[in-house]
């Protein structure tokens, strides 16, 4: 297995590569540059400098280049042109530790209430408690995160004032933006797992299990869950990933100082060094995502075996 | 022994009421806190940076002190106790207030000094720096002819500054920020200056407490201040946040004092309600469509007129801003006058009478076709117009424009919508016909104005004449407020009528809702007098 991560390792950071190379030379051909609408009114001789003190003049593959040389020799990807004087690594570093921290725990969340609900539809299918289950669902799947998030802040800053409207700092302030972002994956796990469950409970088994006289409750742990919990651990990956890039409209709405909404405005500004590193940033973390996924697979499922088989 | 019981129970009792009674009273006091917004993180609070932004300008009001501040479209002294200003030598003479940095240092006539040199710098990559060429040697300086020593300012002891002009300057005092910056701070922070709260030094009557970006920035009253007697406040709570339905709910709440919008639905709501109150800001920005007079069917004088005229503004500002927005016949918005007058007042808007004598649009039109050597046929005509916006609101006004002029001149209009980088690229190159966009005007009355001199060039309209940048040139060195608004008449009409470079369309609008318990709010949309003389009244 550690072979196998290694490798892994490796293939990431040839991919990071690839996506890099990519989305550089993407960025530097649509229209405009970040010091379009900064450099309107300057003398051109000033212009001239702006531009150099960005390495703006010079040909794209040297830009490209001399990016690679600050990432291999000094580990930085640059100054953000659209906020001088902040550093690409430090605004990833700073912002999104509070991104990862409401997605973190919404995300986790709303994967434990999801499975539980999920089990708890499918084993009651048809009845009372799935009905109200599958709706839940359908609310959490098909209603906009920013609609979700609008009504919440309403009801629960307004009509009745018991959290703060938006700001940062203190545990009350996340409570809301983790309620709202909880709620999608908290229906999308929970219709993932009822489907999944439902699969299980019908197979031979299970069936087995029961002849054999064990428990409901050891059933539904060793054999079922187990069994179902597969197809959700191959979202989870990419809803890692979406956890540290953040999401925009959540920040926006409650004033987060996330990574979301620099990596979003950064594309509008073309705020290069920012577009780059956040997208090395979100690259890295998809990939480890799916690496910690599939270690997770051969844990929950010994019969998963990791690389090839010798 | 109960007779000494009761007096001590008395005393105490008495003691108790009376401190009961004092912090009761207290109690009652309002809380000296204000909270407001900014629709975004600032990019910078270095005054003098590129990227110097609208939400750093404002913190800047409240954490600093220029020289000057505007006050009801006035300058008023701030920093700066007095000054002379000897014609002659053209040169201004200013006398300091005793003021200090946060930390307790003096704020001495060298910190403006260096924020002068630091503005002419070619490697600051001041933005506004050609406000500052009228100063003796700065337009050298900035070519990097010149080192910035020898830039036209002087400190000759702290409590005087001296700034020598090489050509009259009427709006100097206006136009450039003469906000003092304390070099050995400046410079021990590098490139950080200005971008976090411990790598600020305040001198205002505010300082910075924390600033956690894209969250919000807190302030507190800078007992330091020179006149911090006559600052109520004692904190000002700065949230940086842009969503209107969260602005709306923190009003609702309690949790914010004012707030801009243009929603008809939260604007008859806050009407209703007693602690609120609503008042109009005319905002001294201009939408309109400019013309690319170097494309062959708009390069006629008379088919950009006739497409001007086409353009129904009451319908666009009624259908898009539920009739808030003000319908543009001119260049400049009422917010824009000259020393508390509003241009506006004196100057007609021109079209107005051009659009009276100018008779039916699509007469004009094919008169303009025809002298171009064109098909006369109106219908045979197809013409682009692109913005740079894909909301849903902007589609509408392009949808208005489209309707308008295919309906009184019978021609084809497409509407092309990209994303702003990609559409102001195009103007600049000249790759459009037509190009929808809102531009600000400033304190200054002739920013909007220098747009269309030849030598700036930053309208995209690829037309501009002598007779204009002369009419222009000589307003900007006036000293007669009279004359100078007959010039501006003159170059607007230019604008709008003559050479119809544009077509304007509306002045912007906005509904300030603010809670009644705050008093001494400056509506002025140029006021820079910050929270200073804001204070909470139950």
């Amino acid at each position: 297995m550690a072979k196998y991560i290694v490798k892994r390792v490796l293939y990431m950071f040839f991919v990071l590569l690839i996506v890099t190379t990519i989305t550089y030379f993407l960025m530097h051909n649509i229209p405009g540059d970040p010091l379009t609408a900064l450099v309107m009114r300057l003398p051109e001789q000033t212009k001239a400098n702006y531009y150099a003190k960005y390495g703006l003049d010079k040909p794209v593959w040297e830009q490209f280049l001399l990016f690679l040389k600050g990432i291999f020799t000094e580990g930085t990807m640059g100054e953000s042109i659209r906020y001088p004087g902040r550093m690409v690594t430090n605004m990833i570093r700073r912002y999104s530790a509070s991104s990862g921290l409401i997605g973190g725990i919404a995300i986790g969340a709303g994967f434990l209430i999801g499975t539980m609900f999920g089990v708890i539809s499918a084993l009651k299918k048809d009845k009372l408690p799935d009905k109200i289950l599958s709706l839940i669902a359908i609310f959490g799947v098909s209603i906009p995160v920013f609609v979700v998030a609008s009504v919440l802040q309403f009801v629960l800053t307004a009509t009745f004032p018991i959290l703060p409207t938006m700001g940062w700092g203190e545990p009350k302030h996340t409570v809301l933006p983790i309620l709202c972002m909880s709620l999608s994956p908290l229906a999308t796990y929970t219709r993932y797992m009822r489907s999944s469950v439902l699969d299980v409970v019908n197979q031979d088994y299970i069936t087995m299990a029961e002849a054999k006289g064990m428990s409901f409750g050891m059933i539904v742990r060793r054999h079922i869950l187990r069994n179902s919990i597969l197809p959700s651990l191959t979202i989870l990956g990419p809803n890692i990933a979406d956890v540290f890039t953040g999401s925009f409209i959540i920040e926006s709405i409650f004033s987060i100082p996330g990574l979301g909404s620099y990596y979003m405005t950064s594309v509008t500004d073309r705020d290069f060094p920012m577009i780059i590193g956040c997208t090395i940033f979100y690259t890295a973390i998809y990939i480890l995502s799916l690496l910690i996924v599939d270690i997770l697979y051969v844990l929950i499922d010994p019969r998963i075996r990791l690389g090839n088989r010798e | 022994m109960k007779k000494h019981l009761f007096i001590a129970a008395l005393c105490a009792f008495t003691a108790v009421s009376v401190l009961a009674g004092t912090f009761s009273a207290a109690a009652e006091e309002p809380a000296q806190v204000l909270n407001v917004y900014r629709n975004n993180e600032p990019a910078t609070l270095d005054r003098v940076a590129p990227t110097i932004d609208e939400a750093g300008k404002y913190i800047l009001n409240d954490t600093m002190e220029p020289l000057f501040r505007i006050q009801e479209g006035k300058t008023v002294e701030a920093g700066c106790e007095s000054y002379e200003y000897d014609e002659e030598t053209m040169t201004y003479t200013f006398t300091l207030r005793d003021n200090q940095w946060e930390d307790g240092v003096p704020v001495t006539a060298a910190d403006y000094l260096y924020s002068f040199q630091r503005m002419v710098d070619p490697n600051t990559a001041y933005g506004y720096v050609s406000d500052l060429y009228c100063i003796e040697n700065a337009e050298a300086i900035n070519a990097g002819e010149m080192d910035v020593s020898e830039l036209g300012v002087t400190a000759p002891d702290d409590k005087t500054l001296v700034v020598t002009l090489d050509e009259v300057t009427p709006a100097f005092l206006q136009v450039v920020p003469m906000f003092p910056q304390r070099q050995d701070f400046v410079e021990s922070c590098g490139d950080s200056y200005g971008i976090d709260a411990d790598k600020f030094l305040s001198c205002g009557p505010f300082r910075m407490t924390g600033w956690e970006h894209n969250s919000y920035i807190d302030l507190v009253k800078n007992d330091s201040y020179w006149d911090a007697d006559n600052v109520k406040l004692q904190e000002v709570h700065v949230a940086l946040t842009n969503d209107a339905n969260t602005l709306y709910t923190s009003m609702l709440n309690g949790t914010l004092d004012y707030m801009e919008t243009s929603k008809a639905e939260y604007v008859d709501e806050f009407k209703t309600m007693e602690d609120m109150t609503v008042t109009d800001i005319v905002k001294p920005t201009l939408g309109f469509i400019v013309f690319n007079c170097e494309d062959e069917v708009l390069s006629n004088v008379k088919v950009r007129q006739a497409i001007s005229l086409a353009v129904q503004r009451e319908l666009f500002t009624e259908v898009i801003y539920s009739g808030v927005a003000v319908p543009a016949y001119g260049l400049l918005s009422p917010a824009i006058g000259l020393n508390g007058v509003s241009f506006r007042d004196v100057a007609e808007e021109p079209l107005r009478a051009f659009a009276e004598e100018a008779g039916d649009p699509k007469e004009l039109l094919i008169e303009g076709l025809t002298e171009l050597g064109m098909d006369p046929d109106p219908s045979k005509l197809e013409l682009t117009i692109s913005q740079g916006s894909t909301t849903e609101s902007a589609n509408n006004q392009m949808a208005i424009f489209q309707q308008c002029i295919q309906d009184t001149l019978g021609i084809t209009i497409v509407p092309d919508s990209t994303e702003w980088a990609t559409f102001w690229n195009d103007c600049k190159a000249g790759d459009f016909q037509m190009g929808y966009l809102a531009w600000s005007g400033e304190v200054d009355i002739s920013f909007l104005f220098n747009l269309f001199l030849s030598d700036s060039a930053q309208m995209p309209c690829f037309y501009y004449t002598d007779e204009y940048d002369e009419i222009v040139n000589k307003a900007n060195r006036s000293t007669d407020d009279e004359e100078r608004f007959q010039l501006y008449s003159e170059a607007e009409k230019m604008i709008v009528v003559d050479n119809c470079q544009i077509v304007p369309v509306y002045y912007q609008v906005t509904e300030g809702v603010l809670r009644s318990k705050v008093k001494g709010w400056d509506y002025n949309v140029f006021s820079t007098m910050g929270n200073k003389g804001v204070y909470i009244e139950e």
